[in-house]
Protein backbone atom coordinates (compact mmCIF):
# COMPACT_ATOMS: atom_id res chain seq x y z
CA UNK A 1 0.00 0.00 0.00
CA UNK A 2 1.25 3.63 -0.71
CA UNK A 3 1.58 5.91 1.61
CA UNK A 4 -0.40 9.63 0.88
CA UNK A 5 -0.15 11.89 3.90
CA UNK A 6 -2.91 12.96 6.14
CA UNK A 7 -2.94 15.91 4.91
CA UNK A 8 -3.12 14.99 1.22
CA UNK A 9 -5.91 12.13 2.05
CA UNK A 10 -7.88 14.92 3.68
CA UNK A 11 -7.41 17.39 0.89
CA UNK A 12 -8.74 14.14 -2.27
CA UNK A 13 -11.32 13.46 0.65
CA UNK A 14 -12.73 17.25 0.48
CA UNK A 15 -12.64 17.06 -3.34
CA UNK A 16 -14.10 13.53 -4.16
CA UNK A 17 -17.16 14.85 -1.56
CA UNK A 18 -17.28 18.36 -3.27
CA UNK A 19 -17.45 16.43 -6.40
CA UNK A 20 -20.15 13.94 -4.97
CA UNK A 21 -22.34 16.56 -3.00
CA UNK A 22 -22.40 18.47 -6.39
CA UNK A 23 -23.87 15.66 -8.24
CA UNK A 24 -26.53 14.65 -5.80
CA UNK A 25 -27.69 18.07 -5.74
CA UNK A 26 -27.47 18.09 -9.08
CA UNK A 27 -29.79 15.55 -9.83
CA UNK A 28 -32.37 16.30 -6.95
CA UNK A 29 -32.62 19.55 -8.78
CA UNK A 30 -33.54 18.21 -11.96
CA UNK A 31 -35.87 15.49 -9.91
CA UNK A 32 -37.85 18.63 -8.74
CA UNK A 33 -37.82 20.26 -12.23
CA UNK A 34 -36.23 23.09 -10.85
CA UNK A 35 -33.14 23.50 -13.59
CA UNK A 36 -33.69 22.07 -16.57
CA UNK A 37 -30.55 21.41 -18.42
CA UNK A 38 -28.58 18.42 -19.39
CA UNK A 39 -26.17 16.36 -17.06
CA UNK A 40 -24.14 13.55 -17.26
CA UNK A 41 -24.15 12.13 -13.52
CA UNK A 42 -20.92 11.11 -12.03
CA UNK A 43 -21.78 9.07 -9.39
CA UNK A 44 -19.11 6.46 -9.16
CA UNK A 45 -16.14 7.77 -10.45
CA UNK A 46 -15.66 10.67 -7.99
CA UNK A 47 -12.60 9.20 -6.61
CA UNK A 48 -10.80 8.86 -10.18
CA UNK A 49 -11.39 12.39 -10.64
CA UNK A 50 -10.59 14.00 -7.44
CA UNK A 51 -7.18 11.87 -6.61
CA UNK A 52 -6.21 12.73 -10.44
CA UNK A 53 -6.80 16.61 -9.72
CA UNK A 54 -5.06 16.46 -6.12
CA UNK A 55 -2.11 15.79 -8.35
CA UNK A 56 -1.88 19.15 -10.46
CA UNK A 57 -1.12 22.79 -9.44
CA UNK A 58 -3.72 25.14 -10.32
CA UNK A 59 -1.12 26.25 -13.38
CA UNK A 60 -1.45 22.70 -15.06
CA UNK A 61 -3.96 22.09 -17.85
CA UNK A 62 -7.24 19.89 -17.83
CA UNK A 63 -9.06 18.68 -20.93
CA UNK A 64 -12.08 17.24 -19.74
CA UNK A 65 -15.70 15.33 -21.51
CA UNK A 66 -18.98 16.52 -20.98
CA UNK A 67 -19.44 14.04 -18.01
CA UNK A 68 -16.38 16.64 -16.57
CA UNK A 69 -18.10 17.88 -13.21
CA UNK A 70 -15.38 15.96 -11.11
CA UNK A 71 -12.46 17.76 -13.15
CA UNK A 72 -13.53 21.04 -13.14
CA UNK A 73 -14.86 21.36 -9.23
CA UNK A 74 -12.28 19.23 -8.06
CA UNK A 75 -9.83 21.69 -9.71
CA UNK A 76 -10.90 24.49 -7.90
CA UNK A 77 -14.01 25.73 -10.65
CA UNK A 78 -15.40 28.14 -7.52
CA UNK A 79 -18.95 26.84 -7.11
CA UNK A 80 -20.53 30.04 -7.76
CA UNK A 81 -19.33 30.10 -11.21
CA UNK A 82 -19.51 26.81 -11.80
CA UNK A 83 -23.35 26.39 -10.98
CA UNK A 84 -24.30 29.84 -12.76
CA UNK A 85 -22.83 28.17 -15.87
CA UNK A 86 -24.55 25.31 -15.74
CA UNK A 87 -27.83 27.10 -15.35
CA UNK A 88 -26.95 29.26 -18.31
CA UNK A 89 -26.70 32.53 -16.42
CA UNK A 90 -24.49 35.70 -17.24
CA UNK A 91 -22.39 34.88 -13.94
CA UNK A 92 -20.64 31.69 -15.29
CA UNK A 93 -17.48 30.94 -16.09
CA UNK A 94 -17.94 31.24 -19.94
CA UNK A 95 -21.20 34.27 -18.81
CA UNK A 96 -23.72 31.51 -19.53
CA UNK A 97 -23.33 30.47 -22.60
CA UNK A 98 -21.02 27.43 -22.63
CA UNK A 99 -23.61 24.98 -20.67
CA UNK A 100 -22.71 22.13 -18.49
CA UNK A 101 -21.61 20.66 -21.83
CA UNK A 102 -18.70 23.52 -22.23
CA UNK A 103 -17.45 24.50 -19.37
CA UNK A 104 -13.88 26.94 -19.80
CA UNK A 105 -12.20 28.06 -16.61
CA UNK A 106 -8.46 28.83 -17.47
CA UNK A 107 -7.88 30.48 -13.90
CA UNK A 108 -7.75 27.12 -12.83
CA UNK A 109 -6.56 24.99 -16.06
CA UNK A 110 -9.59 24.12 -16.72
CA UNK A 111 -9.22 24.36 -20.69
CA UNK A 112 -12.03 22.64 -22.53
CA UNK A 113 -14.53 20.49 -22.24
CA UNK A 114 -15.71 18.68 -25.19
CA UNK A 115 -19.09 17.45 -26.08
CA UNK A 116 -17.71 15.29 -28.83
CA UNK A 117 -16.39 11.67 -27.25
CA UNK A 118 -12.68 11.14 -28.12
CA UNK A 119 -12.34 14.84 -29.18
CA UNK A 120 -9.99 16.18 -26.44
CA UNK A 121 -7.14 14.18 -27.00
CA UNK A 122 -5.47 15.86 -29.74
CA UNK A 123 -6.52 19.50 -27.67
CA UNK A 124 -4.62 18.17 -24.94
CA UNK A 125 -1.59 17.44 -27.17
CA UNK A 126 -1.71 21.28 -28.86
CA UNK A 127 -1.75 22.38 -24.97
CA UNK A 128 0.59 20.03 -23.94
CA UNK A 129 2.85 21.46 -27.23
CA UNK A 130 2.49 24.42 -26.42
CA UNK A 131 3.70 24.08 -22.90
CA UNK A 132 6.47 21.93 -24.70
CA UNK A 133 7.50 25.19 -26.89
CA UNK A 134 7.08 27.81 -24.23
CA UNK A 135 9.19 25.48 -21.53
CA UNK A 136 6.67 26.59 -19.27
CA UNK A 137 6.45 23.40 -16.73
CA UNK A 138 2.69 22.80 -17.04
CA UNK A 139 1.37 19.14 -17.44
CA UNK A 140 -1.99 18.29 -19.61
CA UNK A 141 -4.13 15.68 -18.73
CA UNK A 142 -6.89 15.08 -20.86
CA UNK A 143 -9.98 12.46 -19.39
CA UNK A 144 -12.04 10.87 -21.22
CA UNK A 145 -13.91 7.52 -21.34
CA UNK A 146 -14.08 4.01 -22.69
CA UNK A 147 -15.72 4.89 -25.68
CA UNK A 148 -12.96 7.47 -26.87
CA UNK A 149 -10.40 5.02 -26.88
CA UNK A 150 -12.31 3.10 -29.56
CA UNK A 151 -12.16 7.22 -32.14
CA UNK A 152 -9.73 7.41 -34.54
CA UNK A 153 -8.40 10.96 -32.45
CA UNK A 154 -7.52 8.60 -29.57
CA UNK A 155 -4.86 6.77 -31.74
CA UNK A 156 -3.44 9.57 -33.44
CA UNK A 157 -2.89 11.77 -30.10
CA UNK A 158 -1.44 8.56 -28.56
CA UNK A 159 1.08 7.93 -31.22
CA UNK A 160 2.16 12.30 -31.24
CA UNK A 161 2.48 12.59 -27.66
CA UNK A 162 4.77 9.65 -27.39
CA UNK A 163 6.82 10.70 -30.45
CA UNK A 164 7.17 14.25 -29.33
CA UNK A 165 7.50 12.88 -25.59
CA UNK A 166 5.13 15.96 -24.72
CA UNK A 167 4.16 16.24 -21.46
CA UNK A 168 0.78 14.61 -21.20
CA UNK A 169 -1.11 12.73 -19.30
CA UNK A 170 -4.38 10.13 -21.05
CA UNK A 171 -6.51 9.42 -17.92
CA UNK A 172 -9.19 6.65 -19.13
CA UNK A 173 -12.09 6.18 -16.80
CA UNK A 174 -13.20 3.15 -17.94
CA UNK A 175 -16.93 2.99 -16.31
CA UNK A 176 -17.47 -0.07 -18.71
CA UNK A 177 -20.20 1.82 -20.79
CA UNK A 178 -19.45 3.94 -24.14
CA UNK A 179 -22.53 6.03 -23.21
CA UNK A 180 -25.38 3.17 -23.65
CA UNK A 181 -22.96 0.59 -24.50
CA UNK A 182 -21.21 -1.76 -22.29
CA UNK A 183 -17.27 -2.55 -22.79
CA UNK A 184 -17.43 -6.12 -24.10
CA UNK A 185 -19.38 -5.02 -26.95
CA UNK A 186 -17.40 -2.02 -28.33
CA UNK A 187 -13.56 -3.07 -27.50
CA UNK A 188 -12.00 -5.65 -28.42
CA UNK A 189 -9.62 -6.12 -26.10
CA UNK A 190 -9.20 -6.20 -22.60
CA UNK A 191 -7.69 -3.42 -21.14
CA UNK A 192 -7.20 0.33 -22.83
CA UNK A 193 -3.86 0.80 -20.73
CA UNK A 194 -2.58 -2.42 -22.59
CA UNK A 195 -2.55 -0.37 -25.69
CA UNK A 196 0.24 2.18 -24.77
CA UNK A 197 2.66 -0.64 -25.71
CA UNK A 198 1.89 -0.27 -29.29
CA UNK A 199 2.72 3.39 -29.34
CA UNK A 200 5.54 2.50 -27.36
CA UNK A 201 4.14 4.69 -24.33
CA UNK A 202 3.66 3.85 -20.63
CA UNK A 203 0.68 2.30 -19.93
CA UNK A 204 -0.57 2.09 -16.18
CA UNK A 205 -3.75 -0.04 -15.05
CA UNK A 206 -5.02 1.25 -11.56
CA UNK A 207 -8.19 0.45 -9.74
CA UNK A 208 -10.49 3.66 -9.69
CA UNK A 209 -11.89 2.90 -6.43
CA UNK A 210 -8.75 2.92 -4.34
CA UNK A 211 -7.11 6.31 -3.40
CA UNK A 212 -3.78 4.44 -2.75
CA UNK A 213 -3.68 3.48 -6.53
CA UNK A 214 -5.20 6.53 -8.16
CA UNK A 215 -2.94 9.28 -6.69
CA UNK A 216 0.12 7.70 -6.56
CA UNK A 217 -0.46 6.33 -10.21
CA UNK A 218 -1.50 9.71 -11.50
CA UNK A 219 1.43 11.75 -9.23
CA UNK A 220 3.97 9.72 -10.92
CA UNK A 221 2.64 10.17 -14.52
CA UNK A 222 2.65 14.04 -13.48
CA UNK A 223 5.99 13.94 -12.41
CA UNK A 224 7.35 12.42 -15.64
CA UNK A 225 5.67 14.33 -18.03
CA UNK A 226 6.88 17.17 -16.08
CA UNK A 227 10.79 16.37 -15.93
CA UNK A 228 10.04 15.66 -20.08
CA UNK A 229 9.60 11.87 -20.11
CA UNK A 230 7.26 11.92 -22.08
CA UNK A 231 3.32 10.93 -21.58
CA UNK A 232 1.50 8.15 -19.56
CA UNK A 233 -1.64 6.29 -20.54
CA UNK A 234 -3.68 5.66 -17.16
CA UNK A 235 -6.51 3.45 -17.34
CA UNK A 236 -8.56 3.76 -14.37
CA UNK A 237 -11.22 1.27 -13.40
CA UNK A 238 -14.36 2.42 -12.45
CA UNK A 239 -18.09 2.18 -12.58
CA UNK A 240 -20.77 4.48 -13.62
CA UNK A 241 -23.46 3.81 -11.31
CA UNK A 242 -26.83 5.86 -13.43
CA UNK A 243 -27.53 6.11 -17.14
CA UNK A 244 -25.82 7.91 -19.67
CA UNK A 245 -27.27 11.59 -18.75
CA UNK A 246 -30.08 11.92 -16.12
CA UNK A 247 -33.40 10.71 -17.27
CA UNK A 248 -31.84 8.27 -19.43
CA UNK A 249 -32.99 4.71 -19.49
CA UNK A 250 -30.67 2.07 -18.02
CA UNK A 251 -32.01 -1.19 -18.10
CA UNK A 252 -29.46 -2.70 -20.16
CA UNK A 253 -27.07 -2.25 -17.11
CA UNK A 254 -27.39 -5.81 -15.34
CA UNK A 255 -28.76 -6.27 -11.95
CA UNK A 256 -25.22 -8.18 -11.31
CA UNK A 257 -23.41 -5.30 -12.35
CA UNK A 258 -25.01 -2.74 -10.69
CA UNK A 259 -25.03 -5.21 -7.48
CA UNK A 260 -20.93 -5.47 -7.94
CA UNK A 261 -21.18 -1.74 -8.37
CA UNK A 262 -22.58 -0.97 -5.17
CA UNK A 263 -19.98 -3.46 -3.42
CA UNK A 264 -17.01 -1.24 -5.38
CA UNK A 265 -18.35 2.00 -4.42
CA UNK A 266 -15.58 4.55 -3.55
CA UNK A 267 -17.01 6.80 -1.42
CA UNK A 268 -17.47 4.10 1.66
CA UNK A 269 -14.17 2.93 0.77
CA UNK A 270 -12.64 6.26 0.55
CA UNK A 271 -14.22 7.18 4.27
CA UNK A 272 -12.65 3.67 5.55
CA UNK A 273 -9.17 4.81 4.42
CA UNK A 274 -9.83 8.09 6.23
CA UNK A 275 -10.89 6.41 9.67
CA UNK A 276 -7.98 4.27 9.50
CA UNK A 277 -5.90 7.38 9.38
CA UNK A 278 -7.44 8.86 12.53
CA UNK A 279 -9.94 11.16 11.18
CA UNK A 280 -12.94 11.22 13.27
CA UNK A 281 -16.40 11.04 11.62
CA UNK A 282 -17.35 14.22 12.96
CA UNK A 283 -14.29 15.94 10.70
CA UNK A 284 -15.29 14.10 8.19
CA UNK A 285 -19.16 15.28 8.15
CA UNK A 286 -18.06 19.14 9.03
CA UNK A 287 -16.38 18.75 6.01
CA UNK A 288 -19.51 17.46 3.71
CA UNK A 289 -21.45 20.20 5.68
CA UNK A 290 -19.01 22.89 4.71
CA UNK A 291 -19.30 21.82 1.26
CA UNK A 292 -23.31 21.21 1.47
CA UNK A 293 -23.59 25.39 2.35
CA UNK A 294 -20.79 26.13 0.25
CA UNK A 295 -23.14 24.51 -2.47
CA UNK A 296 -26.33 25.93 -1.62
CA UNK A 297 -25.39 29.39 -1.20
CA UNK A 298 -23.94 28.35 -5.07
CA UNK A 299 -27.39 27.55 -6.57
CA UNK A 300 -29.37 30.01 -4.71
CA UNK A 301 -27.54 32.51 -6.44
CA UNK A 302 -27.06 31.48 -9.82
CA UNK A 303 -30.97 30.36 -9.67
CA UNK A 304 -31.44 34.16 -9.10
CA UNK A 305 -28.76 35.49 -11.71
CA UNK A 306 -30.06 36.73 -15.48
CA UNK A 307 -29.77 34.83 -18.13
CA UNK A 308 -27.91 36.21 -20.96
CA UNK A 309 -29.36 38.74 -23.02
CA UNK A 310 -29.82 39.03 -27.45
CA UNK A 311 -26.93 41.51 -27.43
CA UNK A 312 -24.20 38.50 -25.96
CA UNK A 313 -24.93 36.61 -29.09
CA UNK A 314 -22.06 38.53 -31.46
CA UNK A 315 -19.81 38.83 -28.42
CA UNK A 316 -17.26 36.46 -27.44
CA UNK A 317 -17.08 35.11 -30.84
CA UNK A 318 -14.71 35.48 -33.97
CA UNK A 319 -14.08 38.97 -34.24
CA UNK A 320 -16.27 41.14 -37.72
CA UNK A 321 -19.39 38.43 -36.42
CA UNK A 322 -22.51 39.81 -37.92
CA UNK A 323 -24.15 42.30 -34.85
CA UNK B 1 -41.70 25.08 3.74
CA UNK B 2 -43.81 23.93 0.37
CA UNK B 3 -41.55 22.27 -2.43
CA UNK B 4 -43.03 22.20 -5.74
CA UNK B 5 -42.60 18.79 -8.01
CA UNK B 6 -41.88 20.35 -11.69
CA UNK B 7 -41.91 17.99 -14.73
CA UNK B 8 -38.03 17.60 -15.19
CA UNK B 9 -36.05 17.39 -18.51
CA UNK B 10 -35.45 13.86 -19.04
CA UNK B 11 -32.88 13.79 -22.08
CA UNK B 12 -31.30 16.38 -24.66
CA UNK B 13 -34.62 16.30 -26.97
CA UNK B 14 -37.69 15.96 -24.64
CA UNK B 15 -40.10 18.96 -23.78
CA UNK B 16 -43.16 17.17 -22.93
CA UNK B 17 -43.93 13.81 -21.06
CA UNK B 18 -47.09 11.77 -20.02
CA UNK B 19 -47.71 11.57 -16.40
CA UNK B 20 -48.05 7.96 -16.22
CA UNK B 21 -48.86 7.17 -12.09
CA UNK B 22 -48.86 8.89 -9.17
CA UNK B 23 -47.53 6.17 -6.33
CA UNK B 24 -49.64 8.56 -3.44
CA UNK B 25 -53.17 10.01 -2.92
CA UNK B 26 -53.96 13.83 -1.83
CA UNK B 27 -52.86 14.25 1.98
CA UNK B 28 -50.38 11.54 2.22
CA UNK B 29 -46.75 11.25 3.74
CA UNK B 30 -43.86 10.79 1.71
CA UNK B 31 -40.35 10.88 2.42
CA UNK B 32 -37.45 11.98 0.61
CA UNK B 33 -35.90 9.21 -1.77
CA UNK B 34 -39.72 7.74 -2.38
CA UNK B 35 -41.05 7.27 -5.38
CA UNK B 36 -43.78 9.18 -6.10
CA UNK B 37 -44.76 9.17 -9.85
CA UNK B 38 -43.67 7.36 -13.03
CA UNK B 39 -43.16 9.36 -16.18
CA UNK B 40 -42.96 8.64 -19.82
CA UNK B 41 -40.92 9.92 -22.32
CA UNK B 42 -40.80 8.92 -26.23
CA UNK B 43 -37.55 6.83 -25.31
CA UNK B 44 -37.99 5.55 -21.33
CA UNK B 45 -40.02 5.33 -18.48
CA UNK B 46 -38.59 6.97 -15.13
CA UNK B 47 -39.04 6.82 -11.74
CA UNK B 48 -39.31 10.34 -9.93
CA UNK B 49 -38.16 10.40 -6.36
CA UNK B 50 -39.10 12.87 -4.03
CA UNK B 51 -36.66 15.47 -2.83
CA UNK B 52 -38.07 16.27 0.36
CA UNK B 53 -40.36 14.84 3.08
CA UNK B 54 -43.93 16.08 4.02
CA UNK B 55 -47.76 16.06 2.87
CA UNK B 56 -48.14 15.01 -0.72
CA UNK B 57 -50.18 17.23 -2.93
CA UNK B 58 -50.54 16.11 -6.72
CA UNK B 59 -52.32 18.86 -8.85
CA UNK B 60 -51.25 17.12 -12.42
CA UNK B 61 -53.18 13.66 -13.43
CA UNK B 62 -52.20 10.71 -14.73
CA UNK B 63 -52.19 10.09 -18.08
CA UNK B 64 -51.92 13.63 -19.12
CA UNK B 65 -49.34 15.12 -21.20
CA UNK B 66 -47.15 18.04 -19.81
CA UNK B 67 -43.98 20.52 -21.11
CA UNK B 68 -41.15 20.37 -19.00
CA UNK B 69 -41.22 22.51 -16.25
CA UNK B 70 -45.01 22.29 -15.74
CA UNK B 71 -46.15 22.53 -11.99
CA UNK B 72 -48.03 19.19 -11.00
CA UNK B 73 -47.89 19.15 -7.11
CA UNK B 74 -46.09 19.68 -3.80
CA UNK B 75 -44.36 18.44 -0.82
CA UNK B 76 -45.43 20.55 2.48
Amino acid sequence: MSTIDRARLLDIYTRTMKVNRTDEKFRSLLMQGKVAVMYYCVRGQELVSAAAMAALTDDDYVVCTYRGQGEQTAKGIPAELWWAECLGKVTGTCKGKGGTMHITYPAKGIMVTTGVVGSGLPIANGLAMASQNNGDGKVTVVSFGDGAANIGAFHEAMNMAQLYKLPVVFLCQNNRYGEHTAFADHTSSESISARASGYGMRGVLVDGNDVHQVYPAMQEAVDRARAGEGPTLIEAMCYRMMGHFFGADFSYMPPEHLAEMQREDPLPKLRKVMLEHQFSAEELDAVVAGIDAEIDDAVTMALAADLPGAEELAIDVLEGAPA
Amino acid sequence: MVSEIRIPKLGMSALEVTLLEWMFGDGETVSEGDIIYTVATDKTTVEIEAQSSGIFHPSGSEGEVYQVGDLIGTIE
